[in-house]
């Protein structure tokens, strides 16, 4: 009798405070919807030929950028695992490096170097061929920008996916009749293609919510035109109706039900897995080397030197480039309260998840990950509308700010610690209820410390994200306040190049070592659920 | 080459005969041989095993004669033909044998008719007629629109043996079918795959580490022992 009542204690007590949790994550977001539904001009806003065209512009970006990372992942994947490329480890670190560069920063030396009169620009009309040079501006631009700072996405699972693979389903294939080619559409591809989905979702909501590269490129799509919108002409309603066709989007790309289960993994677990074999490339290794270094170096190094040689050349010309002790406090401290705080939120919800599996577990899940599948503003927006109307007090403070960043990374918390709670053995936890620790104090001596790894992995990701994060502290950050991301910004979009250049540096060498811990040690770039 | 001339290969008094002379294979970039001047004949329909300890070389042997192993010098011959040589290397899809795998390596992304039609051309009028053929032979009739996750060990043995026989192979080779499965399946199963191949009248290479599950399967059996044939 005692035993089932405390059951039920455990039971309500996370049922309680993931309902809670959910409500903050969602009622916001509901409010904003209900808000553009119910406005007078809805439907003359809505069917707009602007908002058509931003809608087409929206599509053909993310679908040129994910086709784009698609070919680049597949083509540095396959080399890498399955050739004998010279310094194999070197280039895989290297493929990874665009993720530390936000894609404000890349714009922004994208624009500088490439755009009209950029520096190249510069050199070629020097040389009389300027007439031949296409304009980076606009749609090509964001697509390449964007392309190679989120192929990453895609090439760890795939590259993962293929390390995994067991080489008797080729063989099984080949001994059936069926030559390299055909092996490869009927049974490599489909074997690889949950990695290249959930990757290709990764990237295609990457493209939906990016923010700084499609305006720094003027390459209009839902999320330029909505902060435009709220912060130009301040036009609320316009800006929640354009948020509303982003949101549908966002659950368009989300409706695939892999993306909730996450990969299915079709690769055999048995002892005997043979792995794929490494093919011999002889001379063309070195070719294939050269190559495979392109889109490590267009992503990450060019525009890393970018930024040094704009941070020198101001120094040399006497520039006034001093970055505040108070900014990089802000950056840093408003990272770590968000990381602490949405772990504390993503507790309930995935011991309730993983704990008890029935429908209203699997709803507070699915709801947690809208974060996830909904771009930065429009989650901002939500919370500015929502807390003008019913929390004024919080309006424009930081902890509006950190709650907003606790949901926009609950996903990625929640997603981190489940993982490992799921492979845990629940006979450990047995083991302790039988030796008399209750519920509670197994969790806090048993289960805690086993997934200690994974809630710092979790931790440390929201960290990273929060110091690179742009639309929503564009937003929700109080007055007068400043953070390196907003630094970088201001600067920018002004046009101080030089100015700009140390908080972008700051920003990358600050999320560098934590990118690279996740990455190599503990492969948690993949933020699904 | 190999293939387009099927049919008349087919007829030949060599189809299903598999001679190995003096054949060596090594690991790549390794000096050490895995089988140095090893040589066997199998003639047509015959049924053979090959006993070994782990690591001896049975799986090698195997994969040296569907061809997914290049050979150091020496020769193989399928249905009389040079498949194998140091200069010579037909590629498995063009040699028609039948593999079973020890993992079985169903396509979990597709059913079991698909799995077993897989190396049946889809132009091939005749295609559904003889996998229900195979369906019947292995005796899986219900269970054809299943995956192979679906299925218990046994059944995804079965389909693993059907898929190697569904594309009329000169040969079948088996690489441990039977060591995943427990020991009373392994002994039902072991008749119905010897029945199965009888009625198909196809030669079979298996390898094995059990001798007595190879001396209830097998015409002959041979022990593989420091890269070298030996008669039990």
């Amino acid at each position: 009798m005692i035993k089932i009542r405390k059951a039920n204690l455990d039971y309500y007590g996370l049922l309680t405070s993931s309902v809670l949790i959910v409500a903050l994550v969602s009622i916001p977001i509901v409010y904003l919807i209900i808000r553009a539904v119910s406005s007078e001009d809805f439907f003359e806003l809505l069917f707009r030929q602007r908002v058509f065209f931003i809608l087409l512009r929206s599509i053909f970006l993310v679908i040129s950028v994910t086709l784009g990372s698609t070919l680049i992942s597949f083509f540095l994947a396959h080399f890498l695992v399955r050739t004998n490329i010279p310094f194999k480890k070197f280039l895989t670190v290297l493929c990874c490096l665009p993720i530390v560069i936000p894609s404000y920063v890349y714009g922004m030396v994208f624009v500088n170097i490439l755009g009209p009169k950029g520096k190249f620009h510069d050199l070629l009309s020097s040389l009389r061929i300027t007439e031949n040079f296409p304009d980076f501006y606009g749609f090509w631009g964001a697509t390449i920008v964007l392309t190679l700072l989120s192929y990453p996405y895609i090439f760890l699972p795939l590259r993962s996916a293929m390390l995994r693979m067991d080489s008797s389903f080729e063989d099984a294939s080949r001994s059936l009749g069926r030559g390299r080619f055909k092996t490869f559409f009927y049974v490599t591809f489909p074997l690889l293609s949950p990695a290249l989905r959930s990757g290709g979702l990764l990237v295609a909501l990457y493209t939906l919510s990016d923010f700084g590269a499609v305006a720094l490129l003027r390459y209009e799509t839902f999320t330029w035109a909505i902060m435009t919108q709220f912060e130009g002409a301040f036009n609320r309603v316009s800006a929640s109706v354009l948020s509303l066709v982003l949101v549908a989007i966002a659950v368009l790309i989300l409706s695939s039900d892999s993306f909730f289960k996450g990969p299915k993994s079709y690769f055999s677990s048995s002892s005997s897995n043979r792995f794929l074999k490494s093919r011999n490339l002889d001379y063309k290794r070195w070719f294939i080397f050269f190559i495979i270094c392109i889109p490590p170096a267009m992503g990450a190094l060019f525009p890393f030197a970018g930024l040094l040689y704009w941070l020198f050349k101001g120094i040399l010309l006497g520039e006034s480039i001093i970055i505040e002790f108070g900014t990089i406090f802000n950056s840093l401290f408003v990272a770590i309260l968000a990381a602490a705080f949405t772990l504390l939120i993503s507790c309930p919800i995935t011991f309730f998840a993983t704990r008890y599996k029935n429908s209203i577990s699997r709803l507070i899940e699915k709801i947690s990950y809208i974060g996830f599948g909904l771009p930065s503003i429009v989650i901002a927006i939500s919370f500015v509308y929502f807390t003008i109307n019913f929390v004024s007090p919080i309006y424009q403070t930081l902890v509006m700010l950190i709650i907003g960043y606790g949901v926009l990374f609950l996903p990625v918390a929640v997603s981190s610690m489940k993982t490992t709670l799921l492979q845990l053995n629940p006979n450990l936890e047995d083991a302790s209820r039988g030796l008399g620790l209750g519920y509670w104090s197994t969790m806090w001596r048993v289960t805690i410390p086993l997934i200690m790894p994974s809630i710092l992995a979790g931790a440390l990701l929201v960290f990273l994200l929060t110091l690179k994060e742009l639309p929503l502290t564009m937003v929700l950050a109080p007055l007068n306040f400043d953070s390196l991301s907003l630094k970088v910004w201001g600067f920018a979009s002004e046009a101080f190049f030089a100015k700009a250049a140390l908080p972008s540096i700051m920003i990358i060498l600050l999320s560098g070592p934590a990118a690279a811990y996740l990455v190599f040690k503990r492969n948690e770039l993949d933020i699904r659920g | 080459m190999f293939s387009k001339n099927y049919k008349k290969i087919k007829k030949s008094s060599n189809y299903g005969k598999i001679q190995m002379e003096d054949v060596r294979v090594s690991f790549e970039g390794e000096n050490k041989a895995i089988l140095d001047n090893f040589s066997i004949s199998i003639e047509p329909g015959e049924f053979i095993s090959i006993l070994g300890t782990s690591g001896v070389g049975k799986t090698t042997l195997l994969r040296a004669i569907s061809g997914f192993k290049r050979i150091d010098k020496g020769y193989i011959r399928i249905n009389g033909l040079l498949t194998s040589s140091s200069f010579v290397h037909v590629q498995p899809e063009k040699r028609r044998l039948g593999f079973v795998f020890q993992d079985y390596a169903l396509f979990p992304h597709i059913n079991v008719f698909e799995n077993i039609g897989f190396g049946i051309s889809k132009r091939d009028k005749s295609r559904t007629d003889k996998i229900n053929k195979i369906i019947d032979l292995i005796a899986l009739k219900s269970h054809e629109s299943k995956f192979p996750v679906q299925l218990s060990g046994g059944q995804q043995q079965r389909v693993a043996i059907g898929r190697a026989l569904a594309i009329n192979p000169s040969a079948i080779l088996m690489d441990e079918p039977f060591s995943n499965l427990d020991y009373k399946l392994k002994e039902s199963l072991s008749r119905e795959v010897k029945k199965i191949i009888n009625q198909s009248k196809t030669t079979a290479i298996l390898v094995t580490h059990d001798e007595v599950e190879a001396k209830r399967l097998s015409d002959k059996c041979f022990i593989l022992e420091n890269g070298k044939l030996k008669s039990v």
